[in-house]
């Protein structure tokens, strides 16, 4: 465990120099998430020596921990109060911090049943592109007192502002939670999933990989037991550690040196007729292709069903955008940083 | 001051004349909601479609002038009141659901919609959408967007936040965009949904919004729980929030609102009451039965004196009748009351309660106290009459300390209602002025002229 830091003003000095002297900064975590955003030019901003988890209320279920706390720490705490993050982040590397979680706003296999990184986001403590540091939001569930600037800044890269500290709602980690496997191609396993989706069931992850529908079920001991019966299918053994490579790529789908496109599509989408291999997530929702197909047919494909797609990794910049969203979001981009220099490149 | 002939002649134009309005009798009847406040609008526009919203937005934008977006008026902040007069574009008549998709539980609606035809065309194919304010037969669900409305079950569900996919709205300057996406992960961009969702018009007029709907439970089941203190209640608040069986609505009632419906209830409530809880669980009928044990045994604790579960809907109908009894005896007591929404950790909960009762004392002014325990969100009642001159001299002193103790506790102004007019001038107590500027500034790049909703949640700049 490390040692916790209050660094927030040596940070938000850095921040001020660099605004005096318009030297553009590279905000640095564990660069678990580098793939995604490529080395970014500027003055190395490190905030991983800004961690320590601040507070932690289990019986409120709120945690608030500063942008440098690694990830493993945060779920490490909780798992000690049988508490978890609802949205089961990805660390995609040793090391994967609070604040590069946020500012990339990955989600793991629970998303769609438990909700994004965004939605369990309440507060958040930030230093702006003039070096100036400011509070949104707090540690209360509810809150619709200004604008929802915390949300906002999750999955902004690092463009909006440096995030210093982030105060998220936890949950109570189910007292049960079986993996189920069913034999079926794609097209039933698309079916089924959105199916079962629109049926009160305690769903935690749906995936199709191979000729297998994964299904993940948590909750009370009895809720799962019922859904278990209804459902059928074998239990798999090795259940958790098939949504852990899920989520951390680590599955050998994902090693494979042809590109891996992600496609976003509306989640009872049938198979897409694109050569390459799928795997399916999200209950439908997230797919990933690894193919060597050119990039525009991929891209119609996914538009024509009323998605996107892009390869995975290389998206983190808001490209085809409408003129007049173009213009809003870089003129908000303006609003905190005005001079461009929090990850400029992005 | 009336709009100029040119402004009336490019409204009527964008929708048509017998859509514009600018007879006060006419228009007199936009200028209120449910904060009892009003100001008289120069002009009432009926807008039935995108584009005509969007041409207004441009006449407005060209000449300058205030636009107020308008549902059916229910918000409680002064949020839909046209300060400074200008033109109330009223969306009521865009009341069309778009599409329903229950292959993907998505439900595509116009701002006009009423939160209740949203349930019940969700509810033809087995959804729901989770905010369900209390006054959802009547509001729209532009106005629950507009103030992040919500209501019991948020607390396993989430507000209109987590149950909007995208949103389709016209800026400040007559521009059109699109937010967020049909498919539950939008990639591109900065999320401005979740910012446009809570933003009281001040920023976009939203003309459709993409829902996501939830399956309906199988079956609901209502428990009421009596504490001797708020104390012990709320330590019971923590334990069954803390435990995986969340509940789907977690009620609470102080003592005074108890006393309040003692005569109304058809339930028995123990003399020494200090706190009741209704709480409800649903799922599969075969599992609630273990719900509920796990919630009785959570439950069960220092100062419990009574948990009852009910089996049957009469049984549970009379259980609910006291949570809904209050309302009626609030107006009784009282002609005049201030209504809020404040949110507290729910450890802080005896605290507030504590502290409000010494409020009550201090100014001689009731306070009553029920809502949504399970996130600390607690509606505060001040009672008063504004012809006792006493009381009316004191409610804003003692609602300025109700804000300074919420904010004390390390809560926030509002929970669901919004901040509207009413609340305007206590934002700079719970945000700082560099956050403030900031949100300010975020304002001036969707609405540059400032025409939209003017003068609503943030208080004049001090420069």
């Amino acid at each position: 465990m490390s040692n916790p830091a209050d660094n927030a003003k040596e940070l938000a000095a850095a921040v001020q120099a660099a605004a005096s002297s318009g030297e553009p900064l590279s905000i640095r975590g564990a660069g678990t998430k580098r793939f995604c955003t490529g080395d970014i030019p500027g003055t190395p901003l490190d905030v991983t020596r800004h961690r320590g988890i601040v507070s932690y209320e289990p019986t409120e279920l709120v945690i608030t921990a500063r942008a440098g706390t690694p990830l493993g720490e945060i779920e490490a705490v909780l798992a000690e109060r049988n508490q978890m993050l609802g949205f089961e982040p990805p660390h995609f590397g040793p090391g994967a911090t609070l604040g590069g979680t946020l500012a990339c706003g990955f989600s793991g296999p629970r998303r769609p049943y438990a909700g994004s990184v965004r939605d369990f986001v309440l507060g958040t403590e930030i230093i702006n592109g003039r070096g100036e540091m400011l509070k949104f939001g707090g540690q209360v569930m509810k809150n619709v007192a200004g604008y929802d600037v915390s949300r906002l800044l999750v999955g902004s890269f690092g463009t909006l502002g440096v995030i210093l500290e982030a105060s998220l709602k936890v949950l109570p980690r189910p007292s049960r939670e079986i993996t189920l496997g069913f034999e079926m191609p794609a097209a039933r396993a698309i079916e089924t999933m959105n199916t079962w989706a629109g049926r009160p069931l305690p769903l935690s992850a749906a995936a199709h990989s191979g000729d297998t529908l994964y299904i993940r079920l948590s909750g009370t001991d009895s809720a799962v037991r019922a859904a278990h019966q209804r459902l059928g299918g074998d239990v798999l053994d090795r259940g958790s550690t098939l949504w852990m490579e899920l989520r951390e790529h680590t599955h050998h789908f994902f090693r494979n040196s042809e590109p891996l496109w992600r496609l976003s599509v509306p989640p009872a989408t049938p198979p897409m007729d694109l050569p390459g291999t799928w795997l399916i997530d999200w209950g439908g929702a997230q797919r990933w292709l690894v193919t060597r197909t050119d990039a525009g047919t991929i891209q119609s494909a996914a538009t024509a069903c009323g998605g996107h797609a892009a390869v995975f990794g290389s998206a983190t910049r808001a490209n085809h955008l409408p003129a007049a969203l173009g213009a809003l979001i870089s003129a908000v981009r303006s609003a905190m940083d005005p001079d461009r220099l929090l990850n400029s490149s992005l | 001051m009336p709009i100029s002939a040119a402004l009336r002649d490019r409204l009527a134009l964008a929708t048509c004349l017998e859509r514009v309005r600018t007879d006060p009798a006419d228009t007199w009847v936009y200028g209120y909601d449910n904060s009892r406040k009003h100001a008289v609008p120069d002009a009432v526009v009926f807008a039935t479609t995108h584009r005509e919203v969007r041409d207004v937005v441009q006449a407005c934008f060209d000449a300058a002038v205030p636009l107020i977006a308008r549902g059916r008026g229910t918000g409680t902040t002064g949020a839909a009141i046209p300060l400074h007069g200008g033109v109330v574009l009223s969306l009521e008549r865009m009341n069309r659901i778009l599409s329903i998709d229950p292959a993907n539980r998505v439900l595509v609606v116009e701002p006009g919609v009423t939160n209740q035809a949203i349930q019940e065309a969700a509810a033809i194919h087995g959804f729901f959408w989770p905010p369900d304010p209390t006054s959802a037969a009547y509001c729209t669900v532009g106005g629950n967007l507009a103030v992040n409305a919500a209501g019991p079950h948020a607390v396993k569900y989430g507000s209109t936040r987590e149950n909007t996919l995208g949103l389709r709205a016209v800026i400040g300057t007559g521009d059109e965009i699109h937010t967020g996406a049909y498919t539950t992960k939008g990639a591109v961009g900065y999320d401005l949904t979740r910012l446009l969702i809570g933003s009281e018009g001040t920023l976009a007029i939203i003309t459709e919004a993409t829902l996501k709907l939830t399956p309906l439970p199988e079956s609901r089941r209502l428990l009421q729980v009596i504490y001797s203190s708020v104390r012990d209640a709320a330590q019971a608040i923590s334990r069954i929030m803390a435990q995986p069986a969340t509940p789907c609505a977690l009620e609470f009632m102080d003592a005074n609102a108890i006393n309040m419906v003692r005569e109304y209830a058809p339930a028995v409530l123990p003399d020494n009451a200090g706190a009741l809880l209704l709480i409800e669980v649903d799922g599969p009928e075969q599992v609630l039965d273990d719900m509920v044990a796990a919630i009785r045994s959570v439950a069960s604790g220092h100062g419990l004196l009574d948990f009852r579960a009910a089996r049957t809907r009469q049984e549970s109908d009379a259980l609910w009748s006291t949570r809904k009894a209050l309302s009626p005896a609030l107006r009784n007591i009282a002609p005049n009351k201030l209504n809020e929404d404040v949110v507290v950790p729910v450890s802080r909960l005896p605290e507030l309660i504590e502290g409000l009762d010494r409020l009550s004392r201090a100014h001689g002014i009731p306070i009553v106290n029920f809502g949504h325990a399970g996130n600390g969100n607690i509606h505060v009642n001040l009672l008063y009459d504004s012809q006792d001159p006493k009381q009316a001299a004191a409610a804003k002193p003692c609602l300025r300390q109700v804000f300074d103790l919420v904010l004390q506790l390390g809560g926030t102004l509002s929970g669901e209602h919004g901040i509207g007019q009413e609340k305007r001038d206590y934002i700079p107590l719970a945000i700082d002025p560099v956050a403030l500027d900031l949100m300010r500034r975020i304002k001036t790049q969707f609405d540059p002229k400032g025409i939209l909703n003017p003068d609503k949640i943030f208080p004049h700049s001090p420069k």
